[in-house]
């Protein structure tokens, strides 16, 4: 009853003081806007979303190096460490080997010029890893996966569709890229652009390298690749990290790793397999920086406002400094008038908020093909033909939701505490005295 | 009136700390975010050496169809045969054939170079194919004793012998003509047996639309080293559109320009690749960042200034009143509201400034260059000196923060000027 008593003479003082309420949504809205912008940015980056589902547990090999005193080389991983050991790995639950084409062009079935198609070449539980929902046909066979010379290929509906107007008419159908005809075994929905990590709009088994009459050597470690594992929890990440501790240890001291000079190279891993959170954050530098420099911007993007809506708070409490004095009077104690205050307030910043939350929305929608990449220091670019879709469960998580509301309860806190228990302090008669 | 406005400011003190403390922290801001972008802006806007709304990139791909065409020559000719085609349409000036790594582009080749002087610079380095005047489709001229463009573009080379930009050779070695002299490349000891051989200075081209220097050596590629996915250039005359060139001609292009197991994939205004090359560097994310937050603290002062002197509104009301029956005009209260804005943000402003000259002093100021060679100071007089550099910028941030205060001011001080004075001083 009491509350609904605060929320009356919420409604009431917002009426009746509609420059102050104004600016104090005004300036709720603001920070929210940003803050709101911001952590989705990184929701939308880190948190499981379609068909990234599985993005807690999943982590990356993505760059290796090998040394050999000064001399050092380095870049992503070929075929031979994961076939070799990787795939070995007892402590995981699914692993997969990726690489991305690099300007692949689908032949247009009706005459009209190539066009540019992102083709991903994949090895292994690649379709358990990202929960990826078949559309038509089915997944790859075991047999098509580890063929020399792979021709099946699974496209996204939305390829499906330009191509051969849908998914079922896809099914059997071949697709020219890069001058290699694949056949159609499947049509899986079409993940967003920005889920990179499984973004293609074809994909292929990867064939096999051949390594010389030989065998693989120490040079055959790096290639275009990366390498995506899942584990079922953290205990079972932890043991993984110790498994690759105790590979690079028995790999570094085989004959493998000895040039046809004699020289012994050393191979590097360092930090990996890295979690997804930290490999997108930034896989080279140091995450702790950058995690505290986020958290720093947040707090400036929230207290610059704080200070604001501070003053306007102080200034509004000079005009209710009468009314509390009365209330004083009757019985009330510092902690009711205060909780009333910092409630009217709370209230106010929660419609502040829900604009601001409907500003990000709108801000991130419109803005949605560069704006995810705000904060890489080398940002892929999108493709003029790429369709950047944002998807409702990339908005409307509860996450979400659920950080709006913290940054409403320390916006509320920060703005309003101070003024409001300054004024608290102030002796019954002065606040009486006190003209209106 | 001057007294009279730090009369009204010492008495609210408290009132104005906090808007002090929060004026501060924005100048604090403000020039963390604003240094970066007014060095950029600048940068951006001065000549490139070469006029990019006149040029049009042609990008191709590969595709093994021949192996018979698997080489330069076939290449080669078929890109004469294009260029020829190109040449035939009213629009175009020149076409010619360039590395694909060509100004604005995120791939390139930057080694340190020394002169016979042992100086260190980072130069941008450039590939130029034999007997396409790359230097004359992008208005360049040679300098002094060297040959003229045709001529370097056409001339036998060997090993090692390379041209430089103008301010290449001005670094490297001052006044004296570099012709027949000798610069290593990423050579510490330096040694002339191994180090190029200057042919030729022509003259500079910025590179980087977003980097101020303009050190760049040219290699000539006469050997055809493997070039599988090579780009064109084409400049326009005076006059066209180049995006509606594009527009005109893509489709023929994309559809016709295919031989020497090359095909045309991309055509576009040099302008576009230009900003996806910004993109990609990171400095386009980088620039909105800043221009934002700066926007964001600003408006957000602006509505702390608005709140803070529009709550003030009742008891100002009648300070006006007894000025106003006094004989003060609504403007000379206007006035006094602006002018107490203005001292508020002067003293954050210089609180600020001083915070930040020790802050600069240790971790620099933009350099508008991505040149590696930090040592090397940047081309541009005032951003290269500290002292004319800091007074720039904090000019600029000051006179930002003092429009964002006085507008926020003249609002209420505008409604509080204008009250009866009677009414004001009825509860008096």
């Amino acid at each position: 009853m009491i509350l609904s008593q605060y929320v009356k003479q919420a409604w009431h003082q917002a009426r009746t003081n509609v420059t102050y309420t104004v600016l104090y949504v005004a300036g709720v809205m603001l920070a929210m806007m940003f803050t709101m912008t911001m952590a989705m940015v990184l929701y939308v980056r880190i948190a499981p979303v379609y068909p990234e589902n599985n993005r807690d547990n999943t982590s990356y090999i993505a760059n290796i190096w090998l040394r050999n005193g000064e001399i050092a080389m380095g870049g992503q991983v070929s075929q031979f460490p994961y076939d070799e050991w990787f795939s070995k790995f007892e402590n995981i639950e699914h692993i997969a080997l990726v690489n991305d084409s690099y300007r692949s062009f689908a032949k247009s079935p009706d005459g009209t010029p190539d066009f540019e198609v992102h083709v991903k070449f994949v090895r292994g539980d690649f379709f358990k890893i990202y929960d990826f929902e078949l559309v038509a046909g089915r997944m790859f066979t075991a047999e098509e996966a580890n063929a020399e010379a792979p021709r099946a290929a699974i496209i996204t509906d939305r390829l499906a569709e330009r191509m051969f107007g849908g998914a079922e008419q896809a099914i059997g159908q071949t697709v020219t890229v890069d001058r290699y005809d694949n056949r159609v075994v499947g049509v899986v929905r079409g993940a967003s652009i920005l889920t990179r990590r499984s973004y293609a709009q074809m994909y292929r088994p990867m064939g096999k390298l051949y390594y010389g009459p030989n065998g693989p050597g120490y040079g055959d470690f790096t290639g275009p690749n990366s390498v995506v594992i899942t584990t079922r929890d953290a205990a079972q990440a932890k043991a993984l990290d110790e498994e690759m501790k105790t590979l690079l240890h028995k790999i570094n001291n085989s004959d493998v790793m000895v040039d046809p000079d004699g020289d012994r190279w050393k191979l590097q891993i360092e930090g990996q397999p890295m979690p997804h959170w930290r490999y997108v954050l930034n896989p080279d530098g140091n995450v702790n920086v950058l995690v505290w420099l986020y958290v720093g911007i947040v707090l400036v993007l929230l207290i610059v406002p704080a200070i604001n809506l501070s003053g306007l708070i102080g200034g509004r409490m000079d005009s209710r400094l009468s009314e509390l004095g009365i209330r004083k009077t009757y019985g009330a104690t510092r902690s009711s008038l205060l909780g009333q205050v910092m409630f009217e307030n709370l209230l106010l910043t929660l419609v502040g908020a829900v604009l601001g939350m409907a500003g990000a929305w709108i801000l991130v929608t419109s803005c949605r093909r560069w704006i995810f990449s705000i904060f890489d220091s080398s940002p892929s670019q999108v493709p003029e033909w790429a369709d950047v879709a944002v998807n409702p469960d990339m908005l409307f998580a509860p996450a979400l939701f659920g950080a709006m509301l913290a940054m409403c309860l320390i916006v509320n806190l920060l703005s309003a505490v101070v003024p409001a228990w300054l004024y608290m302090r102030k002796p019954i008669v002065s606040s009486l005295y006190e003209k209106r | 009136m001057f007294k009279l406005i730090i009369k009204n400011l010492w008495s609210r003190r408290r009132r104005n700390a906090a808007l002090l403390v929060e004026l501060v922290i924005i100048t604090l801001v403000a020039w963390i975010s604003l240094d970066t972008v007014i060095v950029n802006t600048y940068v951006r806007n001065m000549p490139l050496g070469y006029d990019m709304e006149r040029i049009v990139k042609i990008e191709f791909g590969h595709e093994g169809v021949n192996p018979e065409d698997e080489n330069d020559d076939a290449r080669d000719r078929a890109l004469r045969r294009f260029a020829s085609n190109l040449e035939s349409l009213p629009e175009v000036e020149k076409a010619v054939r360039v590395s694909s790594n060509l100004f604005e582009s995120t791939s390139y080749s930057v080694n340190t170079i020394s002169a016979d002087t042992v100086n260190y610079y980072s130069f941008f380095a450039y590939t130029f194919n034999s007997g396409w005047d790359m230097f004359a489709a992008l208005g360049m001229k040679s300098l002094g004793n060297s040959p003229s463009t045709e001529e370097l573009t056409s001339r036998p080379y060997v090993q090692g012998e390379i041209v430089i930009s103008e301010s290449g050779a001005r670094r490297l070695f001052g006044d004296m003509d570099p012709v027949g002299h000798y610069i290593g490349e990423d050579m510490p000891d330096f040694n002339e047996e191994e180090a190029n051989k200057v042919v030729g200075v022509v003259t500079d081209i910025r590179p980087r639309s977003n980097e101020s220097d303009a050190l760049v050596f040219y290699r000539p590629n006469p050997w055809r080293e493997y070039d599988s996915s090579p780009s064109m250039m084409i400049r326009l005359k005076e006059g066209v559109s180049a995006r509606s060139f594009v527009n005109k001609y893509r489709d023929m292009m994309t559809s016709e320009f295919r031989g020497g197991n090359i095909f045309c994939y991309k055509v576009a205004p040099m302008t576009e690749f230009s900003e996806n090359y910004l993109y990609k560097s990171g400095y386009t994310n980088s620039m909105r960042l800043r221009v934002v937050l700066a926007l964001f603290f600003l408006v957000n002062l602006c509505l702390g200034i608005v709140g803070t002197f529009l709550l003030q509104t009742r008891k100002r009301t009648e300070d006006a009143g007894v000025m106003l029956s006094f004989g003060a005009t609504p403007r000379y209260i206007r006035a006094m509201f602006l002018g107490e804005g203005a001292v508020l943000t002067t003293v954050a402003c210089a609180i600020g400034f001083t915070v930040y000259y020790f802050i600069a002093g240790a971790v620099g100021l933009a350099r508008g260059t991505g040149n590696m060679n930090v040592a090397m100071r940047p081309d541009v007089p005032w951003i290269a000196s500290f002292g004319e550099h800091f007074a720039v910028v904090s000019l600029i941030v000051y006179l930002l923060i003092l429009v964002t205060v006085l507008v926020g001011i003249y609002i209420p001080a505008r409604r509080i000027s204008r009250v009866n004075p009677v009414d004001a001083l009825r509860d008096e």
